[in-house]
């Protein structure tokens, strides 16, 4: 513990999913770091979905432990499934989702955040900033020296971390009922936010949901759909958890289908469909949905939208699927996904009943929309400092992104740049060809976000580079550098790409001889068969065919599983991973054009009004960054590169 | 090239040398204020918009008369650049016209760099890439055919085919993307054979922009016809009733060389630069090298050669040896059959032999007889037949052609990750790279060194 009149490297507002991997990075790092929570029992809450990951997601909870981060090793420790999505389409879009158990989870980062050394976890609220006026590029600005509680107690650091969540005012919204809170059974925080604003800050309200919950003992599953964990082992993590270090809890027998002799213990989902009656319940109550009488004027996520607004939206559509996701090994409340909604409370069950497996459910809660303060994020730099705050992080939804995983990447940056920042290093800064991560803070400094941002595969234009199978060859040794990931680590994928590198050696001249045995394995993936010697790089490329056969075919030892799969995907999609590198090169050099932190857009008459207020607004970066910009034309990008081009010229060499 | 966009430039604008008028173009902000500083209506009133105003020039130090003057103000947007612009019209000679500009200089407006002009209005958006490469063409064009080509560049008909093509990409890139973020149940996928029938239009659509694009390029570059033959077979005849039979004498094509007898000329429209090589001896003598070098160099340069031959005495064996060279140089050639009024020594045969693939053509050049029949053999051989008879394509610019082919081929690999029955995602990536190489044609992707390239190429004034 440190002395009270000590002062901090990194004070990090809020224990949510942002907060615990902002405190950790920075701890980890080396910084001396205190993480602050409005309430101890709800670390790491969980307070919509159970669930990690999905397309997208996914892939940044990969990034998050490539660099050292905590959230997938955690859900590694307290899945109570883990299946993969879209095995059916590229490799690109395959991702991992597993659900956790929402309490286990909570109690499993707990432990973590308390055995950090360097970490101290206490509880208060936060309800101000220690603000210092200072010049920057010629503005008056601030540097932020730490945090005033609830209690009026000031603590002193060389930064803080923003994330308070849904916190900040929050409001919620049941049918015709409202309250202040952070989230059900919350308190709000009060203060920040006028202070914040206060300090010139521009805020904004957003609003999210989250569906009722049933009884288990009141679904009656032999009318669902089972939809099982995966049946061999898959994990979050590049570097696994150790058996010693797993929670889990044996299903309750009121759930059917749970696997209990797999690889790991498992629970299923189950799945349901809407009908007629779901949607004419809904229907005849639209006047008493908040969404729709005006009392919520903020904007939704647009893709996790209220059962509600789907039904008004896709009007055409008769039936949704839901999916019914137990929330724990051992409790009885289930998750009701994709009934997001703040329809009055009778409605909410009059909706759910309607369907035959539910007709006599019971909610344990009913679902809710909480509308809440955020700063729009054209406020914040690519490294998520503020822009016109030294020292002031700010991440999760607070900048507008809604999802746990968007939530522990943001924070998971901002502390690790937090703690560069301390030490005076330069930020690390993902590019959009680096990782997910890089895709949606760029999309956060260059895009207006008024609604909830959520990460989607669609977002990223290099895919095929990006994917959750490599994402410890891309970001593993960066993570290395700033001091996050462990020397361990580091030195395993050190390890995996020489692997890689002798494995695309051997393929070099490795030929494999037709024989009995080549030919059933090419029968066995439906490819023609070869009566020639043939390289084994031509037969690796054809659908289906593994590294780990050829190699047995010729009497050589095989590789590692991750290894092969690496190889196999660099062959097989040669082309197209070539293509892609080559528009990350052709990108580089917009990418690589960068606008001065002081550059005067509004002095150049070339440009169409709406883009020059649009660039002064959002002050890109990069030249790149520029053209990303909703309402900046390819001509206004043109006439930026010939001012940025002339300043150049004009600077001193 | 780069130009502040926020000050006045000037330039003369019309060509240098004696004229009965030039004009000095004007463009920026104080476009206006400037010229009326160095220009005094004689009605005293201020010039209106868009209405031609008489008077006189003045130096705008000392106020000393230059020259009698017409000044048209075209305020902005509605005008070349869309910034405020005056064109003075003074009289055209040497002196007057730079005493002209020298005056609206001193007055505050800033010379104008070549290309400025069109840079603005690209920059400004009111014409794109295409466009704006378009007006260097036309300022350049040597021909009517070539002035057409560039005008139809100019109208903007290529970049409306290429924004249809692009648009066409992005709505199939919104629906693939669509299915790759969300299940079959929320977006059902697009079924396989539409998605390759739309892949097919957009190729065929690319493909149907690059339809005739080497004939307009021969347009724009102009056609090297190399004439080729021993010493006194009437080379020099053939080029001069060439030359005779079409009144039209072009001015010169950029980027001619004149190591060579070079001669610029029309063939019904088609800008061609005639390369005489002066005549080719035996390759025996040491002191003869070079020339042979020369002419080597001038027929791999050619789109087409002219073999020509004295069809009145026997083939040589320095026929022979100039023949092999243009075998060797694997151009395009017509063999000329030259002095036909005179008894015939030559078997067609044996002319034949020599060029296996050769049209023969017969001459005489010196009556002039034979020459039409050699400018139809020249047409028909480039496959310049359609462009004589008046279609115009689509494009007349190596650097067009380039990127619509690299985007039809990125089309292709898009298909044949259909074929291979891969995910939308690599379907998609082919998508993306055709976007790009349209982008470049209008400068919706431009980057900076293109831009530098193609501005730098412009004349001052324009």
């Amino acid at each position: 513990m440190m002395p009270d009149d000590q002062i901090y490297d990194v004070v990090v507002v809020g224990a949510g999913h942002s907060g615990c991997e902002a405190a950790l990075a920075a701890a980890r790092m080396g910084s001396s770091t205190l993480l602050l929570t409005m309430n101890l029992d709800s670390v790491a809450g969980m307070p919509c979905n159970p669930s990690v990951g999905g397309p997208a997601k996914g892939h940044l909870v990969r990034e998050i432990d490539a660099l050292g981060g905590e959230m997938g090793r955690n859900t590694d420790r307290t899945f109570i499934q883990i299946r993969k999505l879209n095995t059916g389409k590229g490799p690109a879009v395959q991702a991992l989702r597993a659900q956790s158990d929402k309490q286990l989870y909570g109690i499993a980062m707990k432990k973590v955040l308390e055995r950090q050394e360097g970490l101290d976890l206490k509880q208060a609220a936060v309800t101000g900033l220690l603000w210092s006026p200072i010049v920057r590029n010629g503005e008056a600005q601030w540097r932020v020296d730490g945090v005033v509680t609830q209690l009026g107690r000031v603590i002193r650091s060389r930064s803080v971390v923003i994330t308070t969540g849904t916190f900040l005012n929050g409001r919620i919204f049941v049918g015709d009922a409202t309250y202040e809170a952070g989230r059900a059974g919350e308190f709000p925080s009060k203060g920040l936010s006028e202070d914040l604003a206060k300090h010139g800050f521009t805020l904004g309200r957003l609003k999210t949901g989250t569906p009722p919950r049933i009884d288990a003992r009141t679904i009656d599953f032999s009318k669902t759909e089972i939809q099982p964990g995966w049946d061999s082992p898959l994990a979050f993590s590049f570097d696994p958890v150790g058996a010693d270090e797993l929670m889990t809890l044996d299903p309750d027998p009121v759930y059917p289908g749970a696997a209990l002799d797999g690889w790991r213990v498992q629970m299923p989902c189950y799945s349901v469909y809407t009908n007629e009656r779901t949607h004419g319940a809904i229907r005849s109550n639209l006047d008493r949905a908040p969404m729709f009488t005006g009392a919520i004027k903020s904007t939704g996520p647009r893709y996790c939208p209220s059962i509600e607004d789907k039904i008004v939206r896709f009007a055409d559509k008769d039936s949704h699927q839901l999916f019914l996701e137990p929330e724990g090994f051992q409790t009885f409340e289930v998750y009701v996904q994709g009934a997001n909604t703040s329809l009055p409370e009778d409605v909410q069950l009059a909706m759910l009943r309607s369907i035959p497996a539910m007709a006599n459910c019971e909610m344990t809660r009913p679902g809710y929309a909480i509308e809440y303060d955020y700063v729009p994020s054209q406020q914040i730099e690519p490294s998520l400092q503020a822009r016109r705050a030294r020292g002031l992080y700010l991440a999760g939804q607070i900048n507008g992104t809604t999802g746990y995983e968007e939530a522990a990447a943001q924070g998971l940056m901002a502390g690790i740049n937090a703690a560069l920042g301390c030490r005076g290093e330069e930020p690390l800064t993902l590019s959009r060809s680096e990782a997910y991560i890089g895709v949606m803070i760029d999309d956060l400094t260059t895009k207006e976000i008024d609604e909830p941002y959520r990460l989607h595969t669609s977002r990223a234009e290099y895919r095929l580079l990006l994917r959750q199978d490599n994402a410890d060859l891309r970001l593993t040794p960066l993570g290395g550098q700033v001091g996050l990931a462990s020397a361990g680590r580091v030195d395993a994928v050190r390890r995996k790409r020489a692997a890689m590198g002798r494995a695309l050696e051997w393929l070099d001249s490795a030929r494999v001889r037709p024989s009995d045995d080549l030919k059933a394995e090419l029968n066995a993936i439906d490819s023609r068969p070869t009566t020639q010697t043939a390289p084994a790089r031509d037969l690796l490329k054809r659908p289906g065919m593994k590294l780990n056969v050829l190699r047995r075919l010729t009497g050589v030892k095989p590789v590692e599983p991750e290894v092969a799969e690496q190889v196999e995907l660099q062959i097989k999609y040669r082309s197209y991973i070539d293509q892609q590198n080559q528009m990350v090169e052709r990108a580089r050099k917009m990418e690589g054009a960068s606008i001065p932190d002081d550059f005067d857009f509004s002095r150049i008459t070339g440009l169409r009004t709406e883009a020059r207020h649009k660039l002064q607004r959002m002050r890109p970066a990069t030249l790149g960054q520029a053209s990303r910009l909703n309402g900046v034309t390819p001509a206004d990008v043109s006439v930026l590169m010939v001012h940025l081009k002339r300043a150049r010229e004009a600077a001193p060499a | 090239m780069t130009g502040d966009m926020s000050d006045t430039i000037a330039a003369i604008s019309t060509a240098l040398g004696p004229a009965g008028i030039g004009v000095i173009r004007v463009s920026g902000p104080d476009a206006l204020q400037i010229c009326l500083r160095a220009f005094r209506t004689n009605s005293g009133l201020s010039p209106r918009n868009r209405v031609a105003t008489l008077g006189r020039l003045v130096d705008s130090e000392d106020g000393s008369h230059i020259d009698e003057a017409i000044i048209t103000y075209m305020r902005g947007p509605h005008s070349y650049t869309r910034e405020d612009v005056v064109e003075v019209s003074c009289h055209g000679g040497l002196a007057a016209v730079r005493s002209a500009l020298r005056s609206v200089i001193n007055a505050g407006a800033r010379q104008a760099r070549p290309g400025e002009f069109t840079l603005r209005a690209f920059l400004s958006g009111r014409i794109d890439l295409a466009q704006a490469e378009a007006v260097a063409d036309a300022v350049r064009a040597p021909t009517d055919l070539t002035l057409k080509a560039a005008e139809k560049q100019l109208r903007g008909e290529l970049s409306k085919e290429v924004r249809e093509v692009r648009n066409k990409c992005l709505d199939l890139l919104a629906q693939m993307e669509a299915e790759i973020d969300f299940t079959e149940d929320d977006v059902p996928p697009l079924p396989r054979p539409a998605l390759h029938g739309q892949l097919c239009d957009i190729a065929g659509a690319i493909e149907r922009s690059v339809e005739g694009a080497s004939e307009g390029i021969l347009l724009r570059h102009g056609l090297r016809l190399a004439i080729v033959g021993t010493p006194n077979v009437g080379k020099s005849s053939l080029l001069n009733a060439l030359l005779r039979t079409d009144r039209a004498i072009v001015t010169e094509l950029p980027g001619t060389t004149r190591d060579v007898l070079e001669e610029s000329l029309s063939l019904d429209g088609v800008p061609v630069v005639v390369v005489d090589t002066a005549g080719i001896r035996g390759t025996t003598d040491a002191a003869e090298a070079e020339g042979v070098e020369r002419s080597k160099r001038a027929l791999g340069e050619a789109d087409l050669v002219l073999l020509v031959l004295d069809a009145s005495r026997p083939l040589s064996k320095p026929d022979e040896d100039v023949a092999r060279l243009v075998r060797n140089s694997r151009r395009p050639a017509l063999i000329v059959m030259n002095k036909d009024d005179l008894p015939s020594q030559v078997a067609a045969t044996r002319a034949a032999d020599l060029l296996p693939d050769a049209g023969i053509v017969h001459t005489c050049a010196l009556e002039h007889r034979g020459v039409e029949s050699l400018r139809r053999a020249i047409i028909h051989e480039i496959g310049a037949g359609s462009l004589t008879a008046g279609e115009i394509p689509l494009v007349s610019n190596e650097r067009h052609r380039e990127a619509l082919i690299r985007a039809r081929e990125h089309v292709r690999r898009s298909l044949e990750a259909v074929d291979d029955s891969l995910p939308s995602d690599f379907v998609s990536i082919g998508l993306h790279g055709a976007l790009t190489e349209l982008g470049l044609i209008t400068g919706e992707d431009a980057t900076e060194d293109l831009l530098e390239t193609i501005f730098s190429k412009f004349c001052i004034g324009k």
